[in-house]
């Protein structure tokens, strides 16, 4: 299958290009085929084209309903003194501190 | 809803004519900052809104601005059409891509200048159509007559039938490989119609 640069713009623009082009083969189109079936066998099916997959055992945790626009002033105030707090001791302890949400269980 | 055959398909399609644009763009000469101007506009919206003059759909229809969003799509920064347009249709998702081809070609007056079409079969032939625009002078008309041509239409291997080794074959070895792997199917795949 063959593409002239020429084909890219309105006539009035790509005058003279006519004579550059490019091909995509036909094998090379049904390679891309493959690729893209070979993707939906790795993540839809159970066989063994299934992808690989994390073997992490885990516990999930939905993340904490405090987007900003839900904030209440009385809320604002209070993480506004944890973050200051936070902070403080960051600056005084560096290199021990963990801060809280970060920590992971052993 | 988009399909992954559907979406990685047309990516890499996308993609390959991006990658064969920057060589040319990498040139440096006219052709070359012709080809650097050029941007994959992806699936966003057309209003195509060409006039098409056609008798037998009358004055009603002849104005209509229609709107579509193709599978990809590349479009000069100086021009209000993009050029080249892909389609892709998968597992009988109801597309008549003729019609659009027509539609783009005809619609766009003839500045939509490629419109690839790639019709995946699951369990047949897919196809893979190139629609052109074509203008054929007629004695007694003022005007070149803008018609619709379809330059290729070749079926491509039915590549979706393969087992699971077939297509593992087929990524790992090279295009002489993937044609034996056809044959050996009793379907050699690149036919023209």
């Amino acid at each position: 299958m063959e593409l002239r640069l020429s084909d890219f713009a309105t006539d009035e623009i790509s005058d003279g290009y006519e004579a550059i082009s490019f091909s995509i083969s036909f094998q090379r189109l049904a390679d891309f085929l493959a690729r893209a079936e070979l993707l939906r066998q790795a993540r839809e099916t159970e066989s063994e084209s299934r992808g690989i997959r994390s073997r992490r055992r885990t516990r999930k945790r939905k993340p904490s309903s405090s987007p900003a626009d839900e904030l209440r002033p009385e809320d604002e105030a209070k993480y506004r003194r944890e973050e200051s707090n936070v902070a403080e001791r960051a600056a005084a302890d560096d290199e021990d501190y963990e801060r809280p949400g970060r920590r992971r269980r052993k | 809803m988009p399909s992954p055959v559907h979406e990685f398909f047309t990516t890499l399609l996308a993609n390959e004519i991006r990658d064969q644009l920057k060589q040319i763009a990498e040139r440096g000469d006219k052709a070359g900052e012709f080809a650097a101007m050029i941007e994959d506009g992806r699936s966003s919206r057309i209003f195509l809104q060409e006039d098409i003059s056609d008798e037998s759909l009358g004055a009603a229809h002849a104005r209509n601005v229609v709107r579509r969003e193709p599978d990809g799509q590349f479009q000069h920064r100086n021009a209000a059409y993009p050029g080249v347009v892909l389609e892709v249709s998968y597992s009988q998702d109801g597309k008549d891509l003729k019609k659009l081809a027509s539609d783009y070609i005809l619609r766009s007056n003839g500045d939509i200048k490629a419109v690839i079409g790639v019709d995946i079969n699951y369990g047949e032939e897919s196809t893979v159509s190139l629609w052109r625009p074509s203008y054929v002078e007629e004695e007694g008309e003022e005007f070149e007559i803008l018609e619709v041509k379809e330059e290729v239409s070749y079926q491509v291997c039915d590549i979706l039938r393969s087992s699971v080794q077939d297509l593992r074959l087929v990524t790992a070895v090279s295009i002489f490989g993937w044609i034996v792997a056809c044959r050996l199917r009793g379907a050699f795949g690149v036919t023209p119609k």
